[in-house]
């Protein structure tokens, strides 16, 4: 090999290397990285109990049935004002807002303990550095149904992009302001009955 | 820098501190011709012992430079530049012994003065790290004595070895464990036949010389080994399952965040928590693969700049540079630490358990080799041998037949590699820099009686920049002070424990700013600290925060809670001195009472906002007229801690009550935390409200906010 090829060799490895493989690598490490636990969910619970072939009434168990009302309780008071937040968004704002969705910078709290999920205190943030502290209650929300095909992440995500690129009006912010605060709110109870359900259901599989 | 070369540097974690302090220290040394181990100018009373420091050269040049008469923070701008410089010079010294040719020698001198590395240390302010010159000086007089063996060469290499050890131990070691990974490879390269042949050669010369070298530089350096071992005193062993685990990990966080309660500080602790440091400090495929400038040192490696270069040298070198690839690669994969941590998260997977990598054994059995408890700081050994590589392969490239020019591709390396800061990964080149200035009340203080100062919070680990600052303000007060960063050393720590806690008025001091009411303080406890010399106690309205994001849960822990400014103000009356920034009381005006001061927080009431910096960290935005109520009900003073984050911020307190409208401004200064407090004039019911004013929105931070019922 001449000196020539040695070079040309050693530049394509570098290009390979620094331009592909390398950010190839990186992205899967980062994907891994966020991967968390098997999301909490009612019927997680359930499916753990049935795996550990526990279906006695202990006390344990009681707890958890106790708290399970209290946590489908929340989700719905959450999905409530999700949809308050979205019902604010017109035809035009909602379609617009969807466009936008794409660019968005990464949510700040992705992988924040503090929060149950990243985007509504993304909302709140934004929303305080956007608009402002301003706050005036949110009515609830006329319509329960979300649009086909879309989750409440989606939902969520719309309602961030309408805050994010500053298409709401000032009224609308401190209505949506103070509807992610209450989100907010909804959602820090569940994590804590949660990390409760958790603690209990750890302890039951180590006794 | 040239611009502030007097008054700010580059770096403000708690080491930039510490060696400036260290600086100005030894410069008095040598002045007053005190060569003492042992100084009580910080962790007074109990004394501390400047060996500890491990590493105490470099700042001895920075020392005579203040005693010449150039100003302490010059000096330390000077140090910092000129370790960069001579870590380049270094380099391309051992390139032009290796090429003959000063141009290939430049790669080898851009590459590894260019290296992140040097950058996150000199940012953390570790400057005796970014000296790194005498590395690639050590290698060049090993290549000269194995070339052409003789006495004088195996004294001189000796000599550079033994030297590097008062500059850094570290790199003694580093040097060490080059010299040992390269005379291995002379030795294979030299095959076993040649050296069997009987009769002398130069090769066999060489070989026993540069053996001799390295027994020599041990011999000379033996008597400081035992003192150099005050800094790394003895080291636990590592172990994947203490990696793994989140109780210890908890455990070691409390303690380096300094709410681990002190009385449950014990030896065990402390070496749970220097056994994790080796994990924290071991560096992750992520890092390595990223390669790009980090501001923390924790995940600097040599970069992908050197990785280019070793590359591009590697197969234009070819056979000459296998090698230093052999010990760049060997010198990597150590710096990986004992168990692969692929992702760099803090606490290892389990499936990193069943694989120790090298540096496992290298550190469970190798002598001395635990005093590398930092595994990312070898990475400098690869960058050096990455540079060397890049310097043979240019000059290959050189001496090719078409003998193309290398002046231009060298130039253009040099600005490639140079403007790395600007705009590589972190951007460290566009950090501001760390004003070094130092509130009036300290300049104050230097002009009182002499005696010990305690500033508060007492912190036993520097958790905060503002709480590193105290080592700092010594050298201008120049009052001895109980307060000291280098606590991080578990024998210092357990034995200011013991200290701390044979006075019931220090207990109380220690994290006082996240310390649960009540407090007491008997006055037997201030007629001890008066007995042991104590004289003045310090608190601060005015805290310089740290970045929010980064600072975590130690947010408020230089920020004193209303009860325990109430308590000192108990304890010891009006301030002496008072410059809205700084708080100093003298000790002796404590009233001697038979019942100690008691402080349960009554009256005061919490306020609990959506902004709390630990909780949320929401910013507080107020646009001009805007509004946030806090209050409403009866209280007699508003006090809170406010952050402004931009210099325009421009607040007032709206204070309602008995129909009357009053608005009081609230001072802040940007990138401070202020201690509010508001006299609300009255007793009444009051409805309490935030506003924004000035021309436009005002971005804060607010915590402990409350109210004096």
């Amino acid at each position: 090999m001449n000196i020539q090829t040695r070079l040309g060799t050693a530049v394509g490895i570098c290009i390979a290397w620094f331009g592909f493989m390398g950010p190839e690598i990186l992205d899967r490490i980062h994907a891994s990285n966020l991967e968390g636990p098997k999301p909490f969910s009612i019927q997680n619970i359930r499916d753990q109990i049935v795996e550990e072939g526990d279906t006695g009434g202990t006390l344990e168990q009681l707890e958890i049935q106790e708290a399970l009302p209290k946590l489908a309780a929340l989700e719905l008071a959450e999905e409530e004002r999700v949809m308050a937040m979205y019902g604010l968004l017109s035809r035009e704002l909602n379609d617009q807002a969807g466009h936008l969705v794409g660019a968005l910078p990464p949510l700040e709290y992705a992988v924040d303990p503090r929060f149950f999920e990243p985007i509504a205190p993304s909302v709140v943030r934004r929303c305080l550095e956007i608009y402002g502290y301003a706050v005036s209650p949110l009515p609830l929300a006329q319509r329960m149904l979300r649009p086909e095909g879309m989750d409440r992440q989606d939902v969520l995500m719309r309602i961030l992009s309408a805050v994010h690129h500053r298409l709401l009006a000032p009224e609308q912010a401190a209505m949506v302001l103070q509807g992610s605060i209450e989100l907010l709110e909804l959602q820090t109870q569940r994590m804590a009955i949660e990390a409760e359900l958790r603690q209990i259901i750890q302890q039951d599989s180590t006794d | 820098m040239p611009a502030h070369i007097n008054s700010a540097i580059w770096g403000d974690r708690f080491d930039a501190w510490t060696t400036l302090w260290l600086i100005e220290h030894l410069g008095e040394r040598i002045s007053s011709l005190n060569f003492q181990a042992e100084t009580t100018e910080i962790l007074y009373p109990i004394g501390y012992n400047l060996w500890s420091f491990g590493h105490m050269a470099l700042q001895a040049i920075g020392a005579f430079l203040v005693v010449l008469g150039v100003p302490l923070v010059t000096s330390y701008n000077l140090l910092l530049i000129g370790s960069i410089w001579t870590s380049a010079l270094g380099a391309h010294a051992l390139g032009f012994e290796l090429t003959r040719s000063h141009l290939s020698a430049g790669v080898a001198g851009i590459v590894f003065a260019s290296t992140p590395y040097l950058y996150a240390e000199a940012g953390a302010g570790c400057i005796e790290l970014v000296a790194a010159g005498l590395l690639p000086t050590h290698a060049l007089c090993m290549i000269r004595l194995l070339r052409a063996p003789s006495k004088s060469r195996m004294w001189v290499a000796a000599l550079v070895l033994a030297i590097i050890g008062p500059f850094n131990w570290y790199y003694t070691l580093f040097a060490g464990l080059f010299a040992v990974g390269f005379l291995c490879w002379h030795l294979i390269e030299t095959g076993t036949q040649t050296l069997r042949k009987p009769g002398p050669s130069s090769k066999k010369t060489g070989l026993k010389l540069a053996l001799l070298s390295l027994l020599i530089a041990a011999f000379i350096d033996a008597p400081l080994i035992m003192n150099a071992r005050r800094e790394t005193p003895k080291r636990p062993s590592v172990s994947a399952e203490l990696f793994s685990s989140e109780v210890a990990f908890s455990e070691v966080r409390s303690v380096t965040n300094g709410a681990y309660p002190l009385e449950d500080v014990s030896a065990e602790v402390l070496q749970r928590v220097d056994a994790m440091q080796v994990h924290f400090n071991s560096t992750s495929v992520r890092a390595l693969i990223d390669g790009r400038f980090e501001s923390n040192p924790l995940q600097s490696t040599p970069g992908s700049l050197a990785f280019g270069v070793g590359i591009v040298g590697l197969l234009l070198g070819g056979r000459r540079t296998w090698g230093w690839a052999g010990i760049a690669a060997g010198t990597t994969c150590l710096t990986l630490g004992p168990f692969l941590n692929i992702s760099g998260s803090l606490l290892l997977e389990k499936a990193a358990n069943n694989w120790p990598l090298p540096y496992y054994w290298a550190h469970e059995f190798l002598p001395f080799f635990a005093k590398a408890y930092r595994p990312y700081r070898i990475c400098v050994i690869a960058s050096m041998c990455l540079a060397v590589i890049g310097s043979i392969g240019a000059a290959a490239w050189m001496r090719s037949a078409r003998r193309p020019p290398i002046l231009w591709p060298l130039v253009v390396l040099g600005l490639v590699a140079f403007s790395q800061p600007h705009w590589s990964g972190d951007r460290p080149a566009k950090r501001p820099m760390a004003n070094t200035s130092v509130d009036d009340a300290f300049v104050q203080l230097a002009q009182k009686e002499r005696g010990g100062v305690i500033s508060l919070p007492l912190h036993y680990q520097p958790v905060s920049t503002a709480n590193a600052r105290t080592q700092y303000q010594q050298t201008v007060h120049k009052h001895p002070i109980l307060n000291s960063n280098q606590l991080i050393r578990w024998p210092d720590l357990l034995r200011f424990k013991e200290h701390v806690q044979s006075n019931e008025a220090l207990h109380v001091f220690v994290n006082l700013s996240r310390k649960a009411t009540p407090y007491s303080v008997s006055s037997d406890a201030i007629e001890d600290l008066i007995n042991q010399n104590y004289r003045w106690v310090v608190a601060q309205r005015s805290v310089k925060a740290d970045r929010l994001e980064l600072a975590g849960e130690m947010v408020t822990a230089d920020l004193l809670p209303p009860p325990a400014w109430r308590l000192l103000n108990s304890l010891f009356g009006a301030p002496t001195i008072d410059t809205q920034s700084t708080v100093v009381w003298d000790i002796e005006n404590h009233q001697e009472s038979a019942q100690p001061t008691l402080e349960n927080a009554t009256g005061i009431q919490p306020i609990s906002l959506l902004f709390d910096p630990i909780a949320t960290g929401f910013p507080l935005v107020l646009a001009p007229g805007q509004t946030l109520p806090l209050f409403s009900g009866s209280a007699k003073e508003f006090h809170a801690w406010i952050l402004a984050t931009d210099a325009v911020a421009n607040l007032s307190l709206r204070i309602e009550g008995q129909g009357i409208v009053q608005e009081k401004p609230i001072e802040i200064e940007e990138g401070h935390w202020q201690y509010t407090s508001v006299s609300l004039d009255g007793s009444g019911e009051v409805d309490l409200t935030l506003v924004g004013r000035g021309d436009h929105a005002t971005r804060i931070h607010i915590t402990q906010a409350g109210v004096v019922q």
